[in-house]
């Protein structure tokens, strides 16, 4: 083949690409872990549909003074977690088998 | 059992802001509260406040140092920056412009007019941020910041008044101080043991000045009174100088071309103490591993080994704002703290103390409140050392690739081939490219030369696009500039340069 139609079948395609303008999706991303947040440190506090200034807007969860009207809507952090059997069985046995 | 202790905690908190809620109700603020209070005027706080009033949120902005700007302006990237190019001048004229051509005579140091040309730079940036403030409907409170709850926020003025802000959100963005030296052995007078603070306004130029920390601003402070006539000495505890991130070539090359301006340097040197003993400070140092000890006189000593957050004041255990164990605020990917109105961006958090940095941050944290989006790039923020020459990266370090073990490729061209460097008379250094072996997309941009601080930004733009090495070398760079050196190394890295 001559050079040059070979040169041309091979046309470079650059990586830089033309995004256009930027269009953020209708639905708020969901939170991760900070980038440079240690890995043991809890990933997000957040639920993705809650935006700082729709939230505080909300009468359902936070409320002036910080507080929520009922446990379960303060962060899952603050009260769910899973017992492990050495505390289970120390809630059936009122404590006594920590001793 | 930390996060047990944590949980336990935290819960008591809410059943105590439970009770309290109790007893505010049916309060009401005589105004409306504002969409969002950023605590906090440096280059994060400020740059958010604005982005806050530019997307039409109600914004209030607290800093207790008065003048906005936060470290960066004040004490920190700016008036280090006007005194590097002062005493770049000063210097240059005195060693370099008779190579040129141009003979001087009777050239003297007035340092007081420099100092003074220094605060003349500081205040005309703040006054400016006042003036964008006014421009974007930003209300200015100068004053400490406390928080009485997530939403009230109760404000010691500077003139001593007290004042009480209701607000709907919060950004936390009060920034960093100087980290004390390890261990509290040595105490910060800022006159004769100073920190960058009061590095950047010695009333004269020491005699000899030993500067403690060999990272960015040890050698740009060093630089400094380096040029202005101090025999300057940097006693680093690590093997390398340049601080965390920077390629070790570069560090390599760094240290040799600082040691041919005069600079001397104590690496694996670990500093035992600093005494003040009859108008001298005399510096105690051992090898880092331990062994040979040493003991030499200084007239100034710059601690300079850190910063660290700065939350003082804030009353976050009030509210239950959690800190990880360095003192950092914790916070999501979308800069949110563990309280759900609340927000932190910049030194007080995750990630490098870079003013840059936390101006990004900023941005995003207001466009997720108001949007649910934004967007910082942590693999693409530059760092700057602007010492001449200058050293600037972003991006990956061959040492990281190579741990990593990730294939790569290197490209390099020197200034010393470079047209316009020649013509400046001001040669040393070279840019480094590296890219991913099988893709030819750039990982890092590390330089060291004229300019680096500019030039580094196309090596910013080229990873925030994902660009490749070809796509640079493809791109036309006008001639003559120091920018060609970038375009001649991102040849060398997928195929040959033309100039080497």
């Amino acid at each position: 083949m001559h050079p040059s139609v070979r040169l041309l079948s091979t046309a470079r395609t650059p990586l830089i690409r033309f995004l256009g303008k930027r269009v953020w999706p209708s639905r708020p991303e969901a939170p991760h872990a900070h980038p440079y947040g240690p890995p043991e440190l809890p990933a997000s506090f957040r639920k993705p549909s809650q935006s700082a200034v729709a939230q505080t807007s909300s009468t359902k969860t936070l409320t002036t003074g910080g507080a929520f009207t009922n446990f379960w809507e303060a962060p899952e952090r603050f009260w769910k977690h899973d017992l492990n059997d050495a505390e289970m069985a120390a809630i059936e046995s009122g404590g006594a088998s920590l001793w | 059992m930390l996060s047990r202790t944590v949980q336990r905690t935290a819960a008591r908190r809410l059943r105590q802001q439970a009770g309290r809620w109790t007893s505010q109700r049916g309060l009401a603020t005589p105004t409306d509260p504002y969409d969002v209070v950023v605590i906090g005027a440096g280059p994060g706080g400020y740059v958010a406040a604005i982005k806050a009033g530019q997307l039409g949120l109600k914004t209030a902005c607290i800093d207790k140092r008065g003048p906005p700007g936060g470290t960066c302006l004040n004490v920190g990237c700016i008036p280090s920056k006007s005194m590097l190019n002062n005493s770049h001048i000063y210097h240059q004229t005195q060693h370099d412009l008779q190579r040129r051509g141009i003979d001087v005579s009777g050239v003297s140091l007035n340092l007081p007019q420099m100092l003074k040309a220094k605060e003349q730079s500081v205040t005309g940036l703040t006054n400016g941020i006042e003036f964008l403030f006014k421009q974007n409907k930003v209300d200015y409170f100068k004053g400490a910041a406390s928080f009485v709850s997530p939403t009230q926020i109760a404000v010691k003025l500077n003139d001593g008044s007290e004042n009480s802000l209701e607000t709907k959100s919060v950004i936390i963005a009060t920034g960093s101080e100087v980290a004390p030296f390890p261990g509290g052995g040595i105490q910060i007078d800022e006159e004769q043991i100073v920190s960058s603070t009061g590095a950047l306004s010695l009333p004269e130029v020491p005699e000899k000045m030993v500067v403690i920390g060999g990272g960015v601003i040890g050698l740009e402070l060093g630089s400094v009174w380096s040029r202005l006539g101090a025999e300057v000495t940097v006693v680093e505890y690590l093997g390398a100088i340049g601080g965390a991130g920077i390629d070790e070539e570069v560090a390599k090359q760094f240290q040799r071309l600082l040691t041919k301006q005069g600079v001397k340097f104590k690496t694996n040197t670990k500093v035992l103490s600093a005494d003040k003993e009859n108008g001298k400070v005399i510096i105690k140092t051992e090898a880092a591993k331990g062994g040979k000890e040493e003991s030499f006189e200084a007239d100034v000593v710059l601690v300079a080994v850190g910063r660290r957050p700065y939350v003082e004041g804030l009353n976050l255990e009030a509210i239950g704002v959690e800190l990880d164990p360095k003192g950092r605020i914790i916070i999501d990917d979308q800069f949110n703290t563990s309280i759900p109105n609340i927000k932190c961006i910049g030194d007080v958090t995750f990630g490098p103390m870079l003013a840059h940095k936390a101006e990004e941050e900023g941005i995003a944290a207001v466009e997720f409140m108001k949007t649910g989006h934004g967007h910082v790039n942590y693999n693409a923020i530059p760092s700057v050392v602007y010492t001449h020459p200058e050293v600037a990266w972003v991006g990956k370090t061959e040492q990281e690739l190579k741990a990593a073990g990730v294939q790569y490729s290197i490209g390099k061209f020197s200034f010393t081939a470079n047209s316009r460097a020649k013509t400046n008379l001001d040669t040393d250094g070279f840019v480094k490219i590296i890219t991913e072996k099988e893709t030819d997309r750039i990982l890092g941009v590390h330089i060291i030369g004229p300019n680096a601080g500019e030039m580094i930004s196309e090596g910013v733009l080229a990873i925030e696009y994902g660009a490749s090495a070809e796509d640079i070398a493809r791109t036309t760079h006008a001639h003559p500039t120091l920018s060609e050196a970038f375009k001649e190394a991102a040849m060398a890295a997928f195929g040959k340069p033309i100039h080497m």
